[in-house]
């Protein structure tokens, strides 16, 4: 108990809202209270309110049959453009912030000890997140396996059905679908590091998401997750922290790789030395740095201050 | 003038719309016309004269169903109604008497055609629901509104501009007279939708166990078989997939059980998949899913995988095994093995995490994760993880604040 609440107390204050606004999020989201998509009707988020379906190509389709699939979920199209839009200006506040079928898997897993738990940030994820994305997009719909059958979409609100007492909720939970959606939710959610793991590979959603960041990152006026290069000291706590693995230290300097980055400050909160930030443009524009023999970025000030600082007072 | 020939119109349309040349209200419009029947049930003869003027029949002459009545008092027996019957109104394509026959035959060829069509009288729905294991044209067909109520208004106020809109092409008295209300009803009245037909087809097969004793013909040996769980639980296995969460919204694009299952004429030749001429068949699956307003690109050779989705899958419901047949051929499927294999990595990990949450990690360091985590140090943080750097023998510093002077220059 005691270790509990020391963790707690470890955890970054930006974060703890953070986790709040995601705790909040699945009130709203999920059973028993269903109230945001109660307000059109809907007892969990598919149908009407998928926001995962209507881009699926089938080889042969019409405007029609696209502007028909738009239709069908047309809060979907709604909520997915005003995601993808405040992503462009803001970076991925949707994913990092309020998505509550990506949050929950992520507020588990941190309780659990990092130990065990699977280590997936190594793994190349960009090709693999958009080469599933493609499989998804074109191979799966031509081939009839259904884009339901792996989407948490409908697993974590059906976990919440069946904890609020919904027939329909434990059903889904006890069926061979459910059950190795379930083990899925599992391994790349609660046991998974930093629990988003689901996010960084099979999301389609984020795999959009992290385009249009991708995109929007290189205008000079958007925030994003940005590294001050003269000030980053290689210590790697924030390569440690990151939640999505899109913090990889290159030449002992934090790179941020803007494909897979959620903007939810952690490394931030981590660092001691504020040379990272979610800022406007990037400070340093200069070209990159050239190896061997060149000064390719300044020593850092800290050293010599650290070092000289007792012996000044000796003098 | 005016006030009389608008009286003169409204007499001749109330004529056409409450027909009772036989006179049959004389007895059956009186209330409390009850008596007890065979079985012992009390029984009510009494018809509700508004009721029975604003039902789908309610334009028809009794007697055009109810034949073999041709004196009164009658008896009960032959008050039977023949659903193949030829009846009421001509049909103005073919100057025929218009007739369910073709209605019937599509019905006898389906998997419901061992069903009652004729000898329906109102006392036999009980041996009817013993004897009959298939839905009958009743079990279907109640007598229901003709035009639902919320939908009068709006039906009567076209029925008004009728001779001025279908009118400018179909001319006659006896057309706009005779069947401008019908086709008028299906445009406008229509009282079923797609749930409604859910609802009716549920009637009977969301009901498990009464689905548990139908038994189908083996099309190989010619027996009768017990059917399995993917026939039983077919209600339940639709409701999990798009077609039946977007009904249940009420988003009409989904498709409803008539929808794929008997989707041309007068959509009652339900058959099963194995037959060549079933919309369900293999080989018709593209025509059915491209059905207009639904996935047009189903032909297309690309997606000839796409039309065979299952969307009776059981595997996306637990089974009943108190309804249900044991199935070994569950066992079978991808998504139990993918579980199998699955499952003890979970609980490893499970079992790992509780372990070392209730005796270990009291060290107060970076821990990397058992599996994957020498990787991540490899990779992403660009050192050497612990495991794999030589043990050395450190030699212990002394802490900075307490070198002196020349020792700390020489560092």
């Amino acid at each position: 108990m005691i270790k509990a609440i020391e963790a707690i107390k470890a955890i970054p204050n930006p974060q703890k809202y953070r986790y709040a606004v995601i705790m909040a999020s699945c009130t709203l989201f999920f059973s028993p209270f269903l109230f945001l998509p109660g307000l059109v009707d809907n007892p969990d988020l598919c149908g009407k309110v998928c926001i995962r379906r209507f881009y699926l190509f089938f080889p042969g389709m019409s405007p029609a049959d696209v502007s028909g699939k738009m239709q069908v979920a047309a809060i979907g199209v709604y909520i997915l453009s005003l995601i993808l839009i405040t992503t462009f200006f803001f970076g991925r506040m949707w994913c990092g912030y309020i998505c509550p079928v990506g949050g929950l898997p992520e507020l588990v897993s941190r309780t659990f000890s990092d130990k065990w738990k699977i280590e997936y940030r190594a793994l190349p994820q960009v090709p693999i997140r958009y080469g599933y994305f493609s499989v998804y997009l074109a191979l799966m719909p031509m081939l009839g396996i259904s884009a339901c059958t792996l989407c948490n979409f409908i697993t974590i609100p059906r976990i919440f059905d069946a904890f609020s007492g919904n027939p329909k909720g434990l059903a889904f939970a006890l069926s061979a679908v459910g059950l190795v959606n379930l083990a899925l939710l599992f391994l790349l959610g609660f046991f998974a590091t930093k629990g988003r793991a689901y996010c960084q590979f099979l999301c389609p959603v984020g795999a959009l998401d992290g385009l249009v960041n991708r995109l929007g990152a290189k205008l000079r006026f958007t925030r994003r997750i940005r590294v001050e290069r003269n000030r980053c000291t290689g210590c790697n706590i924030c390569a440690r922290n990151c939640m999505t693995g899109s913090i990889k230290m290159v030449d002992r300097i934090a790179v941020v790789d803007q494909l897979s980055c959620m903007s939810c400050h952690e490394c931030v909160d981590v660092c001691d030395w504020g040379a990272i930030d979610w800022r406007a443009a990037p400070l340093d524009e200069d070209p990159k740095r050239k190896k061997k023999g060149v000064d390719f970025h300044p020593q850092p000030q800290w050293q010599a201050v650290y070092v000289s600082s007792p012996l000044s007072k000796n003098k | 003038m005016i006030v009389l020939f608008i009286s003169f119109i409204q007499t001749v349309n109330a004529a056409q719309r409450h027909p009772d040349p036989d006179g049959c209200f004389s007895c059956h419009a009186l209330e409390g016309l009850d008596y007890i029947d065979k079985n012992g049930v009390l029984r009510s003869a009494s018809i509700d004269k508004q009721h029975y003027y604003s039902a789908l029949h309610g334009s028809v002459p009794c007697k055009d169903c109810h034949r073999r009545i041709r004196d009164y008092p009658h008896k009960v027996e032959n008050g039977e109604v023949d659903c193949a019957n030829s009846c009421h109104v001509e049909e103005p394509s073919e100057g025929e008497p218009y007739t369910h026959k073709a209605v019937v035959k599509e019905y006898k060829d389906s998997v419901h055609g061992n069903g009652w069509y004729k000898g329906l009288t109102g006392g036999n729905r009980f041996r009817e629901a013993k004897e009959a294991p298939v839905a009958s044209c009743r079990f279907c067909h109640a007598n229901e509104l003709y035009i639902r109520e919320a939908e009068l208004p709006k039906f009567k106020e076209a029925f008004d501009h009728l001779d001025s809109e279908c009118g400018s092409c179909h001319q006659g008295e006896i057309w706009l007279g005779q069947f401008g209300g019908h086709i008028l009803r299906r445009f406008i009245g229509s009282r079923w939708n797609k749930n409604d037909h859910n609802k009716m087809c549920n009637g009977c097969h969301a009901d498990h166990e009464r689905m548990a004793k139908v038994e189908q013909k083996n099309e190989k040996t010619g027996e009768k078989e017990k059917t399995g769980p993917r026939f039983i639980l077919a209600s339940d296995s639709y409701a999990t997939t798009l077609h039946g969460r977007l009904l249940e919204t009420n988003v009409m694009q989904g498709a409803s059980c008539i929808d794929c299952h008997a989707p041309k004429r007068f959509r009652h030749g339900v058959l099963r998949d194995e037959k060549n001429d079933a919309s369900t068949h293999t080989d018709n699956l593209a025509e059915t899913c491209a059905q207009s307003g639904c996935h047009a690109y189903a032909t297309h050779p690309l997606n000839h995988r796409f039309v065979k989705t299952d969307l009776h899958d059981i595997d996306m419901i637990p089974v009943n095994n108190s309804i249900v047949p044991r199935d070994q051929s569950r066992l079978e499927s991808g998504w139990v093995k993918a579980l199998i294999a699955l499952s003890p990595i979970i609980v490893i990990l499970g079992g790992g995490s509780l372990l070392w949450w209730l005796f270990g990690g009291k060290k107060k360091s970076v821990t990397f994760s058992i599996l994957g985590g020498d990787a991540f140090q490899e990779k992403m943080i660009g050192r050497k993880p612990k495991s794999k750097v030589k043990k050395k023998v450190h030699q212990k510093k002394k802490p900075i604040a307490t070198l002196t002077r020349k020792e700390a220059e020489d560092e």
